[in-house]
């Protein structure tokens, strides 16, 4: 479903982004995970078109991401870091938008069932600005799935929640992952560890990891924590 | 393109800053119309509008600045342009959406001034008095090319900066500049003869008074649509590279 080949992208002299190949399929929960400033925004920002890699390429079912922006978009939910939202829309305003933007049909059925998917019900006649941090995070979840994608890019989902909004979104998630593919960033490893199948760890822009979560922790045992210490730690020599 | 235009216009309504800048544009050219003495028809003897299209472009560059400076300044500090770049969108849309959007407001705008005083001015006409319709249609079409033209101008300041504030100050001023700047550059006594002439015609002002004579011109016509066209393409240039621009 996404495949990436050999991607990497400088700034300036400083490469963000370093040869970074790998690839997630439909039923795959990948928890990317890497340092801050690892590259993480910047690989997701490069499967979305909004950042074009210096070299390799970005494919999503089969298609170059940059030479069919518009087709590989309308097939990708993405859930930008810091949930970016319009506060002072309506719920249904801004899902309707999103809605129209990306060419859903019957959108009025479709909006209905997505407010009752992220479980937004009762606060769906709200304005965003008025909603508290978790339910805005489901306006974001919302948003990102209203055109039914098959590929979902998440930056952070996790970040600022309590954990009672932390076991909402979890469980949010579990449910849209069924017939999708995801890709999840987050610092929280409890979350990599009740989500993920699959974990890419990525440090100072190269891939240091791409193992399912089980062969991770039959390799280091079950403290995630440790194991990505292990592997990004600027004393540890890591090898592929 | 018209999800983004419905869009920018709930966000314009939502806010108190739509509301107030209409009604500002409104109080304003009201002061002009009936009661500072110097411009008030109750105070003339010849019934016109002229008080009100002789004011009304510098309040006009309140209101677009006002409507345009969040449109894409807000976007970018609160990160939500990054929402609407990565949409199967092209920046055309999006740029064309958001004007849209802003030439609605100013249309929106005086018409309200245009069902408020133009009846009431002619009511105060002597029985079997009209006034010059003709002139009126040409001043509200040349004030609807001026706002369409702050409008391309706002917008395309918008997406250089991300404060809305600093949007604002920078559209009205170039909006101000192009509008009377000219002109007043062109009363310098070197300039006397020749150039004042030409650049005089530089600036909106003269374009627009010669359309409020009622004399459809081409070349006054193709002056402002040249302008649009150039900064609306400034925009979409911009929007493009937009995740590499270094914003103010």
């Amino acid at each position: 479903m996404l495949v990436l080949d050999r991607v990497s992208k400088f700034y300036g002299n400083q490469r963000a982004v370093d040869s970074l190949s790998f690839s997630v399929n439909k039923g795959d929960i990948v928890g990317f995970l890497g340092p801050n400033g690892a590259g993480k925004s910047t690989t997701m920002r490069m499967i979305m078109g909004f950042l074009r890699p210096n070299r390799g390429s970005v494919k999503v079912n089969g298609l170059d991401v940059q030479a069919n922006l518009k087709r590989t978009r309308q097939q990708i939910g993405y859930l930008p870091e810091g949930n970016p939202l319009y506060h002072d829309l309506y719920v249904r305003e801004f899902l309707r938008f999103a809605a129209s933007v990306t060419g859903v049909p019957n959108p009025r059925k479709r909006i209905e069932e997505t407010i009752h998917l992220v479980g937004l019900q009762r606060e769906a006649h709200k304005k965003i600005g008025q909603l508290s941090k978790g339910f805005k995070q489901r306006v974001g979840l919302a948003h990102a799935l209203i055109h039914n994608p098959n590929l979902l890019i998440l930056d952070e989902p996790h970040s600022g929640l309590d954990p009672n909004q932390l076991m909402e979104v979890r469980a949010r998630l579990r449910e849209i992952a069924i017939d999708k593919a995801i890709i999840l960033s987050t610092h929280l490893m409890q979350e990599v560890q009740a989500l993920c199948d699959r974990v890419v760890i990525i440090n100072n822009g190269k891939l240091v990891v791409d193992k399912t979560l089980v062969e991770l922790e039959r390799e280091h045992g079950k403290n995630l924590e440790a194991t990505f210490a292990h592997y990004t730690s600027s004393k540890t020599s890591v090898k592929l | 393109m018209i999800a983004i235009f419905k869009k920018e216009f709930l966000q314009f309504f939502g806010q108190i800053v739509g509301y107030a800048s209409i009604a500002l544009f409104i109080l304003l050219t009201g002061l002009y119309v009936w009661v500072f003495p110097s411009y008030s028809v109750l105070e003339q003897t010849i019934l016109s509008l002229e008080p009100f299209f002789t004011w009304a472009p510098i309040f006009l560059i309140l209101v677009v600045s006002a409507a345009t400076m969040r449109q894409f300044a807000e976007e970018s500090a609160e990160g939500t342009l990054e929402l609407l770049v990565t949409k199967p969108l092209s920046s055309s849309q999006i740029v064309f959406g958001k004007y849209l959007a802003a030439v609605s407001i100013v249309a929106m705008t005086l018409l309200l001034t245009a069902i408020t005083y133009v009846p009431s001015v002619q009511a105060l006409a002597l029985e079997g008095v009209s006034l010059d319709y003709g002139s009126i249609t040409g001043a509200y079409l040349g004030l609807f090319l001026l706002g369409m033209t702050f409008s391309a101008v706002g917008l395309f300041t918008s997406i250089l900066v991300r404060s809305q504030m600093v949007s604002f100050l920078l559209s009205g001023t170039i909006n101000l500049i192009a509008y009377i700047g000219f002109e007043l550059l062109a009363e310098k006594k070197q300039f006397a003869g020749y150039w004042d002439y030409i650049i005089e015609g530089l600036g909106c002002k003269a374009h627009y008074e010669s359309i409020s004579l009622g004399l459809l011109d081409v070349g006054d016509i193709f002056y402002f649509i040249a302008l649009i066209i150039t900064f609306l393409s400034l925009a979409i240039m911009v929007v493009q590279r937009w995740p590499y621009l270094k914003q103010l």
